[in-house]
Formats: structure tokens, C-alpha cells, sequence
């Protein structure tokens, strides 16, 4: 049995806003382990990106309120109860993560160099070492970081500014950051989603290597279940807040048990099956300032009964390894 | 074929300078740097038929959807619209003709305006075409809502009413609203959510059929566009490379770009994960494209005749055909 | 739009500005209306026995040195500058951003042009251009509209410019190029409603600054002419009084500085709730 690296319980989160209050988060149960990577998928809204910052704190806390009861459990700490200070020094050393737009994370008035030689300093502090490695084994570990996701003239590109490269070199030197602190956990938030798809399936391939040579954890987080597929160890399936099945990856596409994952799966375009007309899924994700009452996906789902639409239902596992939130089961 | 080809393009080319030259510069022997979005493109598109059009950034697929409209002036090469010949058309000639070729958008926010009512978007063809006649404009956009599935008391409301889906929804409802014969569709799903595009590319296969259109489907997803599409067009650094009916082009793929394009494709199926992709590098620039076959410098098979000569159309299969040194040897 | 309502409650010194202003509008409306008939004192009757009179119950703001009660003067003065201002504010608006609108969108030779004008114009500041222009033509309310007109134009020529050069390639004009409509449909459809909206907002905040300037003009003696009671010329007339009868400018003063401010704080408002790009002018 793999150790439990991060638990996620019970996590509600919400956020004020002029319209009224957006239940983005509504009760998140999550287990990821060492050395695996979990899939999380969902559409937009579901509250994916706002689970995943709120794992290293990273929701602007006013508007976000995280609720009474939920804990985020790493390494015996409940970060849900941390200090800003404290969640600081976790950020970069024991979880890092990364984003969608790499511009965004990247400092374009620094070399990719300097940033990945802060990313190392960074962790020597915080690891508590007092004195500072000399600038030279910097120097060998920010190439030693590019060497590692396969960044061929390491010397050259560690010189460059973020505008000087391409997406898909962007999303590398990002990787080689967040790699170069060597942490349990990392989460990926969309990471390929702006990258042409051969781009894409380089750094998927990348991400998988470093998985096993650094021993990290990932916590990938995509609405693109091709990509789920690809690269995930795990599956978790969210829905208007709340996660709805879970399972090993093989068993989730092979046999998908919620009707909202069903209906996902049938709606997508396989290159396989292009005669078939896929199927669609009637109505649209429902509205997070007010969520249907019982199970969200009532209106939506054709095999809808009466408890349905008045209670919600449990995250429960009801084959091994894999569990699901509905009444059918 | 049978009859004639709804549209034909015949090596459509488009330039842009870039560099800002000011003339004082020209004169001391600078000279203008060229974009070359689009390189000599050509195609037909018959009668009740659907061409896809898939690649990756910068391989020229949306200036290939403006250019191919004149909605922006190509800069040689011509477009032939059942009888007409749009390039040398007189400009009101070619504004009376365009109710009949019309364009879906990708992005439901910009390419509506937010100040109109909906009813008053989904007429604006008609009032190009100068119906002046109210009462008909009320019952043709009544009835195109219809059609699209959306509601009649849209009509007097405001696009930011309306979800991601249901404006797509108005803006396929304008471009069909005059009844063209020819449809090109610029990345119409990429910005909607998964169970979302499945009822809008149902839809538009739905109305294709009904309105008996001939369209050009452009996207980025592979998958989207060989569901959608009867033949597939697959563009390189502005130029077509690889062209074919859809499932002959799936189970031959003869170019390599193409076969690297459609190995990438994330399949949603664990069990078909692929150990390795050959491809490496990213996509050339556009200003200085690679010379002879603009894909040598990434492909794994390239020989010396490929930096040096253009590679030709070759035969590989009924109505398909690739450009590629490797299939003349 | 949506947010106006919510965003003005709780902004009260907006809210404060946006109920003064609406009053000052309406006693102008009710003063045009209605004439002097309802007023206290007839705003043109000398009486030079009641001259220089303070403040008093019978006199709520005292009298001038030609003994006209300055209360029903005030009162009676109100629709002068708001006549003006809304004047200057709406054709300005029309017509400078029409022009400004057809500059951006069309650009090329019609840009350059009405760019070079509007250049010309704004290289002066407003209130010596207006006194130039005002000189020029010579006193008298009417022509002081005229001049604060010239001067005004050019700044909504230039804002709706910009307006319609940020708008002109988004896609929803491209879907109306696609559609086959006519650059003049697409001008009146699209770039004409697009850019002169969000320049009400501004207009808003503008009117008060006219309604200064065209005070300004009066007090020196260039725009309202006596006998009439514009709040500019009555501060004029009594500057000769000041240490004596301070009723006499600074009251009418008082009014400009409150109307003036109650539309400024007003249009602050209602910039922040509509447009957040603008909040940065």
C-alpha cells in the first residue's frame, strides 16, 4: 500500500462576490500518494484550478474563505490551518506548481538562469542550511536542471529571457524550476493545454521521466481526458465542486460508473469510432452561486430518481479502487 | 469530380512585412522582412462536402480562413467561388456576394457585438444584403433561433446573457441566417467546454445537412476535425502538405509531419498510450522559413534532397495526396 | 451597466453629488419653465433703498449694490449655465466624436487630418482659447457658447479616435465586414454605438467643467452680460464689494463650487461603475 502523501478532506471554499457567493469548493475529499500521478478533470467551473491553489494557499483570501472542517493534510500538517509564513516556506520545497501560461510564472525581466538559480537558493534556506552553496554548484545545478527536461545547449538557453523562447521551451524551463527544488508534490494546473499538441506530447513524456527519477507526486489537473489517459496513474472526476468518481485510471475509461463521467467519455470524438454520432450531454455545468440542490448533476443526468434532487451523495467506494458519488450505486 | 467545385482556391498566397521598415531605412539597403503566413495553397471544395483543415500554430490555418474570404486582400493567387472569381471582383460585387459564403468564429464573447440585442446580431446579413422588409427579418431570425435551439425571447436580450455555447449558438445562427452555400468555421468549438462542443458540432452537422452547406472546418484538435470532416487538409508552415479523404488519410497518413501530427493526439484510452513520438524541435519561424520541404529540419527521415528541393504533390491514394521526398525514391 | 445601482449606494459621496446634481437640473428645468413668477423678488427690479442688504430672513442671501435680491438672482441663474453646459457637452459629443469615431475607423487621410486639426486646438489651453475665441467674437452669452464649443470638440474627437481604433479589428466587426454590410452600416451599427457610449460617462464628468469655464468667461466680463443673473458675472460684480458685502460674490461662488462639485463627484461614480479603463484619467 503507497504511502499517503497529501489529504484533502472535506474542503469547502468560498468566494464573495458582487453577484453573491460562489460555492466553488463544496466538500472535497482527495488522497494522492507518493509516486503517482493523480488525474484531476473536470469542465471549466467545476473548481479544479481553485482546488489545486488551494492546496499551497495561493486563493486571494479576501474573496476566498476556506470553511470550517476542511483540512489539507501534508506530511502530518494541516496546511489548511497554516500561517502564510508556514505555507511559504512549503511552496518551492515540499509542493511546488506550475501553471498554463508560463509567461505568467516567469519573470521576463530575469534570465531563465537567474530564476532557476533563485528557485535552488530558495531551497537551501528553506531547508534551514545555513550557509549558501557558491554560485558555481549553483551554476552546475540550474544546468543540471535543464539537462533534466531535456533542454539540448543547456549553457545557452540558461543565458536567455523568457520572450526569447517558445511555449513549449517556456513550459521546460518552468519544469526545470519547480524540478530544481525537488519536491514530494507537484501540481500542474492545465500545463499543456496552450501548447501544440506535439509539444504536448513532449512534456507529457517529460513529465512521466522526471516523475520516476525525482520520485515526485503529480497533481495534474485537466479538463482533457485524452490527456488524463496519457499520463495519469489515478483519476479523480470533479463536478460543480465536488469530486464524483475516482478510480484507476484503466477502470475509469473502461468502465465509468457516474453518469456525468459516461456522458463525458460518449461526448468526445475518438478517431476510432468516427461513424458513431457522440453523444452529447443535454444542458450545461451549473451555476456555482446556486448549485442545484442534491446531486448537481440532477437535471442532467437521464437516469435521475427522486433522491436525486433532494440529498447529496456520498463519495463511496463501491468496487475496489474505485468510488463514486451517486444513488445508482 | 461530377460537377463543379463550390469553391477553389488555387495557390493562395499571403505576405505580411514585418519589421516596421521606415523608407529612409530601405534606402540605406534594408530590406523588408517578410511574413509568410500563407505559401501557395490550393483545394477544392465541393458540393455538400466539408474539407477540414488541422495544424498547428503558426502553420497558417487562420490566416488561411480570412485569406480564403478575402476578408483580408491575399497576396496572389486566386479564389473561385462557383462562377465568380473573387480576387478581381469590383469591391461592392464582392460585398453583395458574401451572404452567401459566410465564416463562424472562435471566440463567443468578441464576435458578438455586446451592445446589440441578439435579434438585431442574427439579422445583421440581412440588413447587408438590404431586406428591408421588417417583418420578413423578424421571422427569418425567429426562425434561425429555432433552428439553432435557442428560445424565442432571446431575441430581445443581450449576448452576456447567454452562456459560452448558447453564443456560439447566435453566431452560427447569423451566419446561416441569408442561407449560404459555402461555411468556413474558424476553431468554432475551441473555446467551449467538452460536453458543450458535443451539441454544438452536433448541431452544425445537423444544419450542414439540412442547408445542404459546403464548408471548411478549421481546427487545431484532430479529433474534432475528422469527426466533422469528409476530407482532411493537413497544413505546415503555410503550406498544405498532406491532403485526403478522412478515414484513408487516418489509416495511410503518408507525410511525416502527419504521421507525427496524428501519433500525438492523446487517445482516451489508457491502453493505447504510445511509448514514443519521434518528433522533436518546435515550429519554424515564419519569417525564415527552412529551405526546400519546410519540415526536414524536424523530420527523422529527412535525406539531402530535402533542404535542397520542394517536395511534390505525390499520389498515394485515390484523391490523396502528400509532399514528401520519401514517397518519390 | 448592471452594476450602476448597486455600485452608487454604496459610494455615497457619489450618490450625495448625483441627488444635488439632479436637483440643480430640476430647478433649471422649473426656473426655464415657469419664469421669474415664481420667485421671491423679481430678479431685475432695482431698488436702491434695499441696496447691500445682509443676509436676512426677508433677503435669504442678502442684496446687491443695485438692491436685486441675490437669492432670486441665484435661483433665476441656474438654467443659464446648464443651458450652456449641456449644450457644449451634446454637440461636442455629437459631432466631435462622430468626426473622432470616422477618423479611427476609416484612418488613412481622414485620420491624419482630424488629428492634425484636433492637435492644433489642444495645443492651447482651454480657457485662454476660449477667451481668444470669445474676444474674437465678442461678449454675450451665446457667443461665449460658441467659443467654449470650439475649444470643446476636439477632446471627444480625440477620445472617440482612440475609442474606434481599439474596437476596429475585433471580431465582431470582422463578422460585420463578413457579412457584406456597408462601411457607412457599419460605422452607424457598430463603431458609432461602441465608441460614443462609453464617452457619455465622461461627458457626465465634463459638464461641470464647462459649466467653470463658461463661469469663468462671464466673470471676466466675455460671456453673460448684465443685467443677467449668471452666477460668473454676479461674482464679477461684486468683487468691489468684497470687503464690505461678501453676500454679494461670494454666495453665487458658493453655488458654482456646489454644482460643480456634485456633478464631478457624480461622474466619478458613474466612471467607476461603468468603465474601469477610465479610471486611470
Amino acid at each position: 500500500m503507497a504511502q499517503t502523501l497529501l489529504s484533502i478532506q472535506n474542503v469547502r471554499l468560498e468566494f464573495g462576490t458582487e453577484q453573491g457567493v460562489v460555492h466553488a469548493l463544496r466538500g472535497v475529499d482527495l488522497t494522492i500518494h507518493e509516486n503517482e500521478v493523480l488525474g484531476l478533470v473536470g469542465e471549466s467551473g467545476c473548481g479544479k484550478t481553485v482546488l489545486g491553489l488551494s492546496v499551497l494557499g495561493l486563493n486571494p483570501s479576501p474573496p476566498a474563505v476556506l470553511l470550517e472542517g476542511s483540512h489539507i493534510l501534508f506530511k502530518e500538517k494541516d496546511i489548511a490551518k497554516m500561517t502564510t509564513d508556514e505555507i511559504a516556506l512549503l511552496r518551492g520545497t515540499g509542493i511546488s506548481m506550475i501553471f498554463q501560461e508560463p509567461a505568467s510564472s516567469l519573470n521576463p525581466v530575469f534570465t531563465i538562469g537567474d530564476q532557476i538559480a533563485e528557485s535552488i537558493r530558495l531551497r537551501f534556506q528553506r531547508s534551514g542550511n545555513n550557509h549558501q552553496p557558491s554560485s558555481s554548484a549553483i551554476n552546475d545545478q540550474v544546468r543540471e536542471a535543464l539537462r533534466l527536461v531535456k533542454i539540448a545547449d543547456p549553457e545557452r538557453v540558461a543565458r536567455r529571457y523568457p520572450h526569447e523562447l517558445s511555449g513549449g521551451m517556456k513550459q521546460r524551463a518552468m519544469i526545470a524550476m519547480m524540478m530544481a527544488s525537488k519536491p514530494s508534490l507537484l501540481i500542474a494546473d492545465e500545463p499543456t493545454t496552450a501548447l501544440d499538441v506535439t509539444i504536448q506530447s513532449q512534456i507529457l513524456r517529460l513529465m512521466r521521466d522526471l516523475m520516476t527519477e525525482i520520485r515526485t507526486s503529480i497533481l495534474f489537473i485537466t479538463h482533457d481526458l485524452g490527456v488524463i489517459a496519457e499520463i495519469a496513474d489515478r483519476v479523480a472526476v470533479m463536478y460543480a465542486g465536488r469530486i464524483v468518481e475516482e478510480a484507476d485510471v484503466n477502470a475509469l475509461f473502461k468502465d465509468p460508473l457516474h453518469p456525468y463521467t459516461q456522458g463525458l467519455l460518449a461526448s468526445l470524438p475518438k478517431l476510432s469510432e468516427l461513424e458513431k454520432e457522440i453523444q452529447q450531454l443535454p444542458g450545461a455545468v451549473p451555476d456555482a452561486i446556486n448549485p442545484p440542490a442534491g446531486c448537481s448533476f440532477h437535471p442532467r443526468c437521464k437516469f435521475v430518481m427522486d433522491q436525486c434532487r433532494t440529498k447529496q451523495p456520498e463519495l463511496k467506494e463501491v468496487k475496489a479502487g474505485h468510488k463514486v458519488a451517486c444513488y445508482l450505486y | 469530380m461530377q460537377s463543379q467545385p463550390v469553391l477553389s482556391v488555387t495557390d493562395l498566397v499571403k505576405h505580411y512585412s514585418v519589421g516596421g521598415v521606415s523608407f529612409l531605412s530601405k534606402r540605406f539597403g534594408r530590406t523588408e522582412k517578410l511574413l509568410h503566413a500563407l505559401d501557395g495553397v490550393t483545394f477544392d471544395v465541393g458540393r455538400d462536402e466539408t474539407l477540414g483543415v488541422v495544424g498547428e500554430s503558426g502553420c497558417g490555418k487562420t490566416t488561411l480562413a480570412r485569406t480564403m474570404l478575402l476578408l483580408t486582400p491575399p497576396t496572389s493567387g486566386k479564389v473561385r467561388f462557383q462562377d465568380k472569381e473573387l480576387t478581381t471582383l469590383p469591391k461592392d460585387e464582392l460585398r453583395k456576394l458574401r451572404p452567401r459564403i459566410q465564416i463562424v468564429f472562435q471566440d463567443p464573447i468578441s464576435s458578438l457585438d455586446s451592445r446589440m440585442r441578439v435579434r438585431d446580431i442574427v439579422a445583421e446579413p440581412l440588413v447587408a444584403a438590404e431586406t428591408n422588409d421588417r417583418t420578413e427579418i423578424r421571422n427569418k431570425v425567429q426562425a434561425m433561433l429555432e433552428k439553432v435551439g435557442l428560445s424565442q425571447d432571446a431575441m430581445n436580450r443581450f449576448p452576456h446573457q447567454f452562456s459560452g455555447g448558447q453564443r456560439q449558438r447566435i453566431g452560427i445562427a447569423r451566419s446561416l441566417v441569408c442561407d449560404p452555400e459555402f461555411l468556413v468555421l474558424d476553431e468554432p468549438t475551441s473555446a467551449l467546454d467538452a460536453s458543450i462542443q458535443a451539441q454544438v458540432l452536433n448541431l452544425l452537422r445537423k444544419l450542414r445537412k439540412d442547408m445542404r452547406l459546403s464548408c471548411v472546418f478549421i481546427s487545431h484538435n484532430i479529433n474534432v476535425v475528422c469527426y466533422m470532416s469528409d476530407r482532411i487538409a493537413v497544413m505546415y508552415a503555410g503550406e498544405i502538405v498532406e491532403m485526403g479523404p478522412t478515414l484513408d488519410m487516418l489509416s495511410k497518413p503518408s507525410h511525416p509531419y502527419t504521421q507525427t501530427l496524428f501519433a500525438s493526439v492523446p487517445r482516451v484510452d489508457p491502453s493505447q498510450r504510445r511509448a514514443n513520438t519521434e518528433i522533436t524541435g518546435e515550429q519554424p519561424s515564419p519569417v525564415s522559413p527552412p529551405s526546400g520541404c519546410r519540415f526536414h529540419p524536424r523530420c527523422p527521415y529527412a535525406f539531402e534532397k530535402c533542404s535542397q528541393t520542394k517536395p511534390e504533390q505525390t499520389v498515394v491514394s485515390p484523391n490523396h495526396w502528400a509532399a514528401c521526398h520519401l514517397l518519390t525514391k | 451597466m448592471r452594476l450602476t445601482g448597486a455600485f452608487l449606494l454604496r459610494n455615497k459621496l457619489s450618490l450625495a453629488g448625483g441627488i444635488i446634481a439632479a436637483a440643480y437640473l430640476l430647478l433649471a428645468v422649473i426656473v426655464a419653465l415657469a419664469g421669474e413668477h415664481m420667485l421671491p423678488y423679481n430678479p431685475y427690479a432695482q431698488n436702491f433703498g434695499q441696496a447691500l442688504l445682509p443676509p436676512s430672513a426677508i433677503h435669504l442671501f442678502g442684496t446687491d449694490d443695485l438692491g436685486r435680491d441675490i437669492f432670486s438672482r441665484v435661483i433665476a441663474g441656474a438654467p443659464i449655465d446648464a443651458q450652456i453646459a449641456f449644450v457644449v457637452v451634446l454637440v461636442s459629443l455629437a459631432l466631435g466624436g462622430t468626426l473622432g469615431a470616422f477618423a479611427g475607423y476609416f484612418g488613412g487621410v481622414i485620420e491624419d487630418v482630424v488629428m492634425r486639426v484636433t492637435d492644433v486646438f489642444l495645443a492651447f489651453p482651454a480657457l485662454v482659447l476660449a477667451m481668444a475665441v470669445a474676444i474674437a467674437i465678442g461678449p454675450g452669452l451665446i457667443n461665449s457658447m460658441m467659443a467654449l464649443l470650439v475649444v470643446w470638440w476636439p477632446w471627444y474627437a480625440r477620445i472617440a479616435r482612440g475609442e474606434a481604433l481599439a474596437i476596429k479589428n475585433s471580431q465582431y466587426m470582422e463578422a460585420a465586414r463578413a457579412a457584406g454590410l456597408k462601411n457607412i452600416k457599419i460605422v452607424t451599427r457598430h463603431v458609432l454605438p461602441n465608441t460614443l457610449m462609453p464617452l457619455l460617462v465622461y461627458a457626465t464628468l465634463d459638464i461641470s467643467n464647462v459649466i467653470l469655464t463658461g463661469s469663468i468667461l462671464s466673470f471676466i466680463g466675455l460671456g453673460a452680460q448684465p443685467p443677467q443673473p449668471e452666477w460668473g458675472r454676479m461674482v464679477f460684480d461684486g468683487q468691489d464689494y468684497l470687503s464690505g458685502a461678501w453676500w454679494m460674490s461670494v454666495l453665487p461662488a458658493l453655488a458654482i463650487f456646489i454644482v460643480v462639485l456634485a456633478f464631478s463627484l457624480f461622474g466619478d461614480g458613474l466612471r467607476d461603475a461603468f468603465d474601469p479603463k477610465l479610471r486611470r484619467r
